[in-house]
């Protein structure tokens, strides 16, 4: 996490460290040791807070790692499925969209009803549709993926500065041209923005699939650990979560905006 | 080539961009202009902001058609851009992702296929305009001044007869300015190039000019042409001779005169 | 009217035409269909609807949803401001922010549900969980991102810290403070909904479930379409409200 804070004035390397890595750490050290301290002391039952060392000692336990790999396989899979269909077409609805008026004219109605739907809304329908399973799950975070994708390459062509665009022109740029050469690798890093919040969008696609046609991943490996109150599990299972979010959005794509940042970003 | 040619007519030019509903609406940019520009010149084109210089070049550039006349490059008709145009604008429009390099051989790629020779004039063009040592460097590494000095390398990629600069160093400092006009001085010189330059810097005009021709405020229209009489080596050196500061004045009278004109316009209007 | 303009609403109204034949066409209707027909579904929102329940559920869902909401901004503004203004604070606390915001909210849904039941409480807890962060993230930025040249501007003309905060740094604030509340407020409707559908007792996600389990589906697409419209709606009084709050406020 040391890429949290820029580093100002330049000063000895482990002064550095210490001074980017200690808050973080003092904080996560002092706050699992006051969790752990005021839940003993006040007797608090561990099924309203687990204590720290409960949920280290599940996240130790060889039946829990078993269950947590092969869930977390389950939900990245749906995820990833699910990212790359409604993502892909996002992002070509969204060129389409830009390329021709009346293509955007005819959708941009859907697109804003969408849009203003709580999708999560139809995941009882998609159920009923598709059953339980992969292909329900893929399908859902698909369609949540999908609409950020389309909104974010939509708007990251109509911004592409227009002199940009003028002088292309003025150098006899054919429409093909313009659009493979100016628009597109200009609009990379709108569109790489809103890919992040599709892939988002698509896990949490997974898991709410995963809570309502309950078959297989971490959605149903929550619900079954809330049904039998087991608190520290449940913990234990965000905690894997979190850092899968993490994993994705943060360091996957991070690094991917960096990139595209670094190739296509105005100088 | 036939040497009867112009390089540029503007004949009863006007521009009206049209109205939209009742929010916007239609304005008269530029009327009646006529002008011609012979090969080998280089044309300033002054005036107050807003007054249409740019809507001009941009006619000439083929991104606007004119409302009313006609614009005709080398004796042909525009109808849309032209590859014998190389064009700067005020934003240097370089594209972050591509080197220095790479960002003058745009045209080129538009036009067609990048061939050697191209590559070679690039280097040459790079290496007059002192960019040398930095063809690989992206833009942002760039100081406001060198990334004009690409973009005007990159108006002349592609060997263009016709070089339309658009106020390409309105954003860049005083002393920055004074440099890239001297420099700019020589590169016309050695390539030979026609060049028109939109402006509202006066001295910039004079120092660089062959002809200054003066637009009056909206809707534009030509008030007066001024030829500064001087040889065409131009040099920093100029800019502090007398001869210099009086056909600078008289072009800043003329423009004040348009002014001055003004509101006598706007009484007989109202 | 130019022919383009006309070209444009003629296939914008046929395609949306051919769309609501389909609709109305193709579903059989009949038992073993999951989808049901146009006509059934206006039906159920018409006259003879179950505006009762529709009303009834989605008055829970929207009180779930501001109560979490106004939780979640409190919450999220005043941390929001104390981590912007302390870099130590920022450092230490940052990169669990940025943890718990990759954890997608809704995940949380369950825990709720063991800690406060079925009722709205574990809805407006949900609803503060999932939008406490992006008020948080947008209010710190905000507070953190203030240009340190104003700072400057004022510390020479001997603002005091209170002076600074009130005249330099909370009106800069506004423009963050509301894109943030503009995600939030899309959030807690969703959230409200997706801890419905888990395990609650009242609520649209509720009934959502319910029709589809009774298999009367004409009433649950007329929820959905309902939803459509409230949706717009919560939109619509965004975008009012942005206007209005940037116009009163001082902003950039």
């Amino acid at each position: 996490m040391s890429d949290v804070t820029t580093s100002g004035r330049r000063v000895s390397p482990l002064r550095n460290v210490v001074r980017l890595l200690g808050p973080p750490v003092a904080v996560g050290v002092g706050a699992v040791l006051l969790l752990q301290f005021v839940l003993a002391r006040f007797q608090i039952s561990g099924i309203i807070i687990p204590r720290p060392t409960e949920i280290f000692e599940v996240m130790r336990s060889e039946i829990f790692i078993e269950q947590i790999g092969l869930s977390v396989w389950q939900t990245w899979q749906a995820t990833l499925i699910g990212f790359a269909l409604g993502g892909g077409a996002g992002v070509l609805l969204g060129i389409g969209m830009n390329e021709s008026k009346l293509m955007r004219f005819v959708f941009y109605p859907y697109v804003v009803a969408f849009q203003s739907l709580p999708k999560i809304a139809l995941a009882p329908v998609f159920a009923l549709w598709l059953g339980f399973g992969l292909t329900m799950k893929f399908s859902f975070a698909a369609m949540l993926a999908f609409f950020p994708a389309v909104i974010a390459t939509l708007s990251a062509l109509s911004t592409v500065a227009t002199m940009r665009l003028e002088m292309a022109t003025a150098f006899g740029a054919r429409r093909g041209q313009l659009f493979m050469r100016i628009s597109l690798p200009s609009a990379v890093p709108g569109i790489v923005s809103g890919l992040e919040i599709s892939m988002a969008f698509a896990l949490i696609g997974a898991i709410v699939g995963e809570f309502i046609s309950p078959s297989s991943g971490l959605g149903q490996l929550l619900l079954t650990y809330s049904e039998s109150i087991n608190v520290a599990a449940e913990f234990a299972v965000l905690l894997v979560l979190m850092l899968l979010g993490v994993a994705q959005n943060k360091l996957l794509f991070g690094a991917v905006r960096l990139a595209a940042r670094r190739f296509f970003e105005p100088a | 080539m036939a040497t009867a040619r112009h390089a540029v007519e503007l004949a009863g030019l006007r521009h009206v961009f049209p109205g939209r509903g009742r929010s916007v609406q239609a304005m008269e940019a530029v009327r009646n202009v006529d002008l011609t520009v012979e090969p080998g010149e280089f044309v300033s084109i002054v005036g107050p902001s807003g007054c249409g210089k740019s809507t001009i070049l941009k006619m000439i550039a083929g991104l606007l058609r004119p409302s009313e006349g006609s614009v005709r490059v080398w004796g042909e008709e525009v109808t849309g851009p032209r590859r014998e145009i190389g064009i700067a604008l005020q934003d240097a429009t370089l594209l972050p992702w591509r080197d220095v390099v790479s960002n003058c051989l745009l045209p080129v790629e538009l036009h067609g296929k990048v061939t050697d020779e191209a590559r070679e004039r690039v280097a040459g063009l790079l290496e007059r305009a002192g960019l040398a040592g930095f063809e690989t460097r992206r833009p942002k590494e760039l100081s406001g001044g060198m990334r004009q000095r690409v973009a005007i390398c990159r108006a002349l990629a592609d060997d263009p007869t016709l070089l339309l600069l658009d106020e390409p160093f309105g954003a860049l400092d005083a002393l920055t300015r004074e440099q890239m006009n001297v420099d700019l001085n020589r590169i016309w010189r050695e390539t030979g190039k026609t060049a028109i330059l939109i402006t509202h810097g006066i001295e910039e005009a004079v120092l660089l000019s062959t002809r200054v021709v003066l637009l009056s405020e909206r809707p534009g229209t030509i008030v007066d042409v001024i030829t500064p009489p001087f040889p065409p080596t131009r040099t920093r050196e100029l800019l502090s001779r007398p001869e210099f500061a009086e056909v600078c004045g008289q072009v800043r009278d003329r423009l004040f005169a348009g002014e001055q004109a003004k509101p006598d316009r706007a009484e007989a209007g109202a | 009217m130019s022919v383009r303009v006309w070209l444009r609403w003629g296939v914008l109204l046929v395609t949306t035409a051919i769309l609501l034949l389909c609709w109305q066409t193709l579903p059989t209707g009949g038992p073993g269909s999951t989808l049901p027909k146009l006509d059934a579904v206006l039906a159920a929102l018409g006259p003879g609807g179950e505006w009762d329940v529709y009303l009834r559920a989605l008055r829970t869902t929207l009180i779930e949803a501001f109560a979490g909401l106004a939780i979640g901004f409190v919450a999220g503004v005043v941390f929001g401001v104390l981590l912007g203004e302390s870099p130590v604070l920022r450092r230490g606390f940052y990169p669990y922010a940025l943890a718990l915001q990759a954890l997608p909210p809704i995940a949380l849904a369950p825990i709720f549900v063991i800690w406060f039941g079925l009722g709205v409480e574990s809805k407006i807890g949900l609803v503060a969980a999932a939008t406490l962060f992006p008020i948080l993230v947008s209010t710190m930025t905000g507070v953190a991102q203030t240009d340190p040249v104003r700072i400057e501007m004022a510390t020479a003309f001997a603002a005091t810290k209170a002076q600074i905060r009130r005249k330099i740094i909370f009106p800069g604030l506004v423009v963050p403070i509301f894109s943030g509340l503009e995600i939030s407020i899309v959030l807690s409707f969703l959230a409200a909904i997706t801890g419905e559908l888990i395990s609650a007792n009242a609520g649209v996600g509720v009934i959502l479930e319910v029709y589809q389990r009774d298999y009367r589906l004409a009433e649950e697409f007329a929820v959905l379409m309902i939803l459509v419209v409230v949706g717009l709606l919560l939109a619509l009084v965004t975008r009012i409200a942005r206007r209005a709050v940037l116009e009163r406020m001082p902003h950039e």
